[in-house]
């Protein structure tokens, strides 16, 4: 079920990244993709009533859930949030060169 | 000794700390650059397991063949990209240091998502060099397009992972050739990210925003450097990876429609800088061809020739349109850019005496021996190269009626720097070099001949190294 969710989180973000003329909801966009993908790869390492990864002794590796897809997630986290920043710079130069955030007005100019 | 770790983490290191010192920042990029180069010399091949984690739990980083030319190839035009340019660096000593990490993580790592984090360090970089060139817009829709082709690539990875359990390339490999499982769209979304940087139809809408207004340090690094590895990267995937026959068919003709368009455009455009990114493009299909073709080696040619051609093509141009965009008659003040210029066209053409002719040359033996359609195309593709790039030679060199010669006053001004004449000429000779003396190629790459039965062997090496 959370596989669907995170699908349709990516689906809108792409929608939304088509469909927009203004630059700063693009970024939005743009994140709400990362985000669902993130969550995709989250739920790939899901395991029902799955606990931390850590051995003591007691517990056997048939009940963790997979730690790798989380340790992607959060380097993913990062470069989106690495992209965020840069694309949201671009944007302002973007509207103190134009005055505008709409593609279809910069486009005139 | 592991000096391939060094090649990655010690750029790294410096871009770090090249953020604390406020003067002198170039100091730390041509630091690490010599450094680079010299651990060039002792580097040797093999497989280095990062962290002492066993296959496949570990990250490895992955010197056989292939990546070493890479990473040969990669650090030297860096070098010589640097020195020709250096007026330009500027404020991006940092950025540039952290994408000479992340060119060299690219062609060396053998982990599916240490590969996409180093995608991401180098698009990144690429990111903030091209807003150097002001043309924002440009710069974003490259973010946009690049994010989600990324993002793509990602998505492909999780998905292999979830049916296989691994990241590390070889075991993936291994694990997909044994199982019957359909790999089809996981191998879609791959070729698809990567597609991106590869400048491959139809995700290639970002390259003329950023490439038209680039300067000489921005259109080096992007088509010469960034493009190289890329193009290492997708023969690396379409060769060990990708091996579903549907994904193939639909990457070969991804490639012959960006061959033909791309020189097409070529042939269609009149600045200088739009020539030469076009020609990028048809460059790239042309690679993807023969690397899903299984001609490895005549595709390592053609990326070596197209990178130190198109470098030498690049900086050279932004030279010629520095002052006015009209750039007739250029080289007829600049003797010597004319002539590096003018080698590094026939060489990308093909003719003999230069490097190119032996990668057309090799391409097509290649080509015959599986049909005939590819090498006419190749053949008729080469035509329009040839008269595009004849044609912006004879602008460039010739005056013509209405041009005026520059005054003394306006030479003064132009005065090119001697570091770029000295390292664009060098470049051309070995261009020369290597067409005179093909066989220093096959000697460093294959240790026999260059005639196709090698590559089966060189095919398996490849593999086995992985």
């Amino acid at each position: 079920m959370i596989n669907l969710a995170a699908i349709v989180l990516m689906l809108l973000g792409l929608y939304a990244l088509l469909t927009t003329k203004h630059i700063i909801k693009m970024v939005v966009g743009l994140n709400v993709f990362e985000v669902g993908l993130n969550l995709f790869v989250i739920t790939i390492g899901f395991n029902k009533d799955g606990i931390a990864p850590i051995l003591t002794g007691s517990n056997s590796i048939k009940d963790f859930v997979d730690p790798l897809p989380q340790a992607i997630v959060l380097t993913a986290i990062v470069i989106g949030f690495g992209i965020t920043a840069v694309a949201l710079m671009v944007a302002r130069k973007i509207h103190e060169q134009y005055g505008t955030y709409d593609i279809n007005e910069i486009g005139g100019k | 000794m592991k000096y391939s770790v060094i090649l990655i983490a010690l750029p790294l290191l410096l871009a770090f700390l090249s953020m604390f010192i406020k003067k002198g920042k170039e100091n730390l990029l041509y630091l690490g650059m010599l450094i680079n180069v010299m651990l060039l010399f002792v580097l040797e091949q093999g497989t280095y397991l990062i962290g002492g984690f066993e296959r496949p739990f570990g990250i490895t980083l992955v010197i056989d063949q292939y990546s070493y030319i890479a990473v040969l190839l990669v650090n030297l035009l860096f070098f010589f990209s640097i020195i020709s340019n250096y007026k330009q660096i500027g404020k991006h000593s940092t950025v540039l240091l952290t994408l000479l990490a992340g060119v060299n993580g690219l062609v060396m790592t053998g982990d599916l998502f240490n590969l996409f984090v180093f995608l991401e360090i180098t698009t990144i970089s690429a990111y903030i060099l091209t807003t150097s060139n002001k043309n924002y817009v440009g710069t974003f829709n490259y973010i946009i397009v690049s994010a989600v082709g990324s993002s793509l690539y990602l998505l492909g990875v999780i998905m292999l992972y979830a049916g296989y359990g691994t990241l590390d390339f070889r075991t993936m490999t291994e694990a997909i050739s044994e199982s019957n499982m359909s790999v089809m769209l996981p191998m879609l979304f791959i070729f698809a990210g990567l597609s991106v940087e590869a400048k491959l139809l139809p995700f290639n809408g970002w390259v003329k925003g950023v490439f038209s207004k680039a300067n000489g340090l921005v259109g080096t690094m992007l088509a010469s450097i960034i493009a190289t590895a890329m193009l290492f990267v997708m023969g690396r995937m379409l060769n060990v990876l990708i091996t579903d026959s549907l994904i193939m068919d639909l990457a070969l003709t991804i490639g012959i429609i960006t061959l033909v368009l791309g020189e097409l455009s070529a042939y269609n455009s009149k600045s200088i800088k739009d020539v030469l990114l076009y020609s990028s493009i048809g460059q790239s299909g042309l690679v993807t061809i023969l690397m899903i073709s299984g001609l490895i080696f005549p595709a390592i040619i053609v990326i070596i020739n197209n990178g130190i051609a198109k470098l030498i093509m690049f900086t050279i141009a932004d030279e010629a349109t520095k002052e006015k965009d009209d750039f007739k008659g250029f080289f007829s003040n600049h003797q010597l850019m004319g002539i590096a210029f003018t080698v590094a066209s026939f060489s990308l053409i093909g003719l003999p005496l230069f490097m190119g002719f032996y990668a057309k040359l090799n391409s097509l033996i290649g080509l015959f021996e599986m049909n005939l359609l590819l090498p006419a195309l190749l053949l008729l593709v080469t035509i329009v190269e040839g008269a595009y790039l004849i044609r912006l030679n004879i602008k460039l060199w010739y005056l013509g009626e209405e041009g005026t010669a520059t005054t003394e006053i306006e030479k003064a001004s132009q005065k090119p720097s001697l570091s770029m004449i000295v390292a664009t000429l060098v470049l051309a000779a070995s261009l020369i070099a290597v067409g005179l003396m093909p066989e220093v190629l096959g000697d460093s790459i294959t240790d026999k001949s260059l005639l196709n039965e090698k590559q089966i062997e060189y095919m398996t090496d490849l593999k086995g190294g992985m």
